[in-house]
């Protein structure tokens, strides 16, 4: 079993004085997880690393239990844009020192009307991370007080990241210059109507 | 100047705004000659071009014979040199700061993305034409270009100036509603903007 509270105190080093991070195999945590919450789902990786699966609105006290047993590194927080499944894919990496183990949580949401609760009880720099991808994805993340305009001026366009987002359209639109050849460009930024 | 009023700007056939030469007097000729071997180049390093800068003004190349040399701020400085890709925030700055020169005031556009956006051709963030918003006396090709090819410019940018020709800081002023209303298509003057109608007192 591992041990409920979490006080750096008791954990210092006495001869060096310093902050020993908690070692705490992921196999226990990932096995915490799963008992509490029925919908989590575990996928195998190879290597150090681990990824477990979530429901929508238990992100938030499934990382709370990460960070509570030593995963206390909030790496970064990616989204993905599936368009095919119409969903976004939200990925929020953890890492703990004592283990050093990389956590990878997911969560999918639907791509219409993009809304998840705001992390920021429990990771304070989630903050940045939803502010960046509510500009480039146009995520809502209710409980975050910070999403205001971030990288992108004066930016009145569709969010950029989408994968619909037509890039080429935009530019001709708005920088004054044409495309000349369409039809010389390679496959991939070929829309479907083109010949 | 008020945005709405056209101000005498006169445009190519590919609607670009041109400015016709000014006359110069005796004095002015000299003044041209003598200034034209003692400029301040402001660089505005985005993109990858601040690489090339440090051999060009140091003793490899030495860009002092040229009577050109770095200059810290936009109001002491003659050449405008951009070496590179402008985001949307940064072509702001770049208008702001090229308000800030004093007349004469040269621009050089240093790199393929100054032209038409080079390798960012087709990215939503950076302007491709740089010459839509401020006017571009010389640009010089290449990703990137090497020193040789910014001191053959300056060697240029030298004649166009004793010859009278390096007129980019007339056609702005010339043509300012034509270059305003690009402007106003990438980005907004917010309240911060102190050079639009500066108070008079
Ligand atoms: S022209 Fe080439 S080297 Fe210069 S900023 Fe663009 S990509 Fe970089």
């Amino acid at each position: 079993m591992v041990e409920d509270s979490y006080d750096h105190t008791k954990r210092k080093d006495q001869r060096t004085g310093t902050y020993k991070p908690k070692n705490i195999p992921v196999d226990d945590v990932m096995n915490e997880v799963i008992r509490t919450f029925s919908d989590a789902e575990r996928i195998e990786r190879k290597g150090k690393s681990a990824e477990v699966v979530v429901g929508k609105f238990t992100v938030s006290e499934t990382l709370a239990i990460f960070k509570k047993r030593g995963y206390d590194h909030f790496v970064a927080l990616t989204c993905i844009d599936l368009i095919e499944e119409d969903q976004f894919e939200m990925v929020y990496h953890l890492f703990s020192y004592g283990a050093k183990v990389h956590v990878y949580l997911k969560t999918r949401i639907d791509r219409e009307g993009p809304s998840i609760d705001s992390v920021i009880e429990v990771f304070r720099p989630a903050i940045t991370y939803e502010r960046e991808i509510k500009e480039m994805f146009g995520v809502d993340f209710p409980g975050n007080p910070r999403l205001t305009q971030f990288i992108l001026e004066d930016w009145e366009g569709p969010p950029p990241m989408l994968k619909d987002f037509d890039s080429i359209q935009y530019v001709q639109d708005h920088f004054g210059i044409k495309v000349r050849n369409p039809k010389t460009l390679p496959p991939k930024w070929k829309k479907a109507g083109d010949a | 100047m008020s945005e709405d009023e056209p101000t005498g700007g006169l445009l190519d056939q590919d609607g670009r705004p041109i400015t016709n030469l000014p006359e110069r007097g005796f004095v002015r000729k000299v003044a041209d000659w003598a200034s034209a071997r003692s400029m301040w180049l402001l660089w505005y390093c985005t993109g990858c071009g601040a690489v090339e800068l440090p051999p060009s003004f140091t003793s490899r190349y030495d860009m002092e014979r040229y009577g050109i040399g770095p200059m810290a701020t936009p109001r002491q400085a003659d050449i405008f040199l951009i070496t590179g890709y402008l985001s949307v925030k940064t072509v702001k700055r770049i208008v702001r700061s090229y308000e800030q020169m004093q007349d004469p005031k040269y621009v050089l556009g240093h790199g393929s993305c100054t032209i038409d956006g080079g390798m960012y051709w087709d990215s939503y963030a950076t302007v491709k034409d740089v010459g839509l918003y401020i006017p571009v006396d010389l640009y010089i090709a290449g990703c990137m270009p090497r020193p040789e090819a910014i001191f053959q410019t300056f060697e240029k940018l030298q004649d166009m100036i004793i010859k009278g020709e390096a007129v980019g800081w007339k056609k702005y002023k010339d043509n300012y509603s034509w270059y305003r209303k690009n402007q106003d298509n990438v980005f907004k003057r917010g309240p911060d903007w102190a050079l639009e109608e500066p108070e008079l007192r």
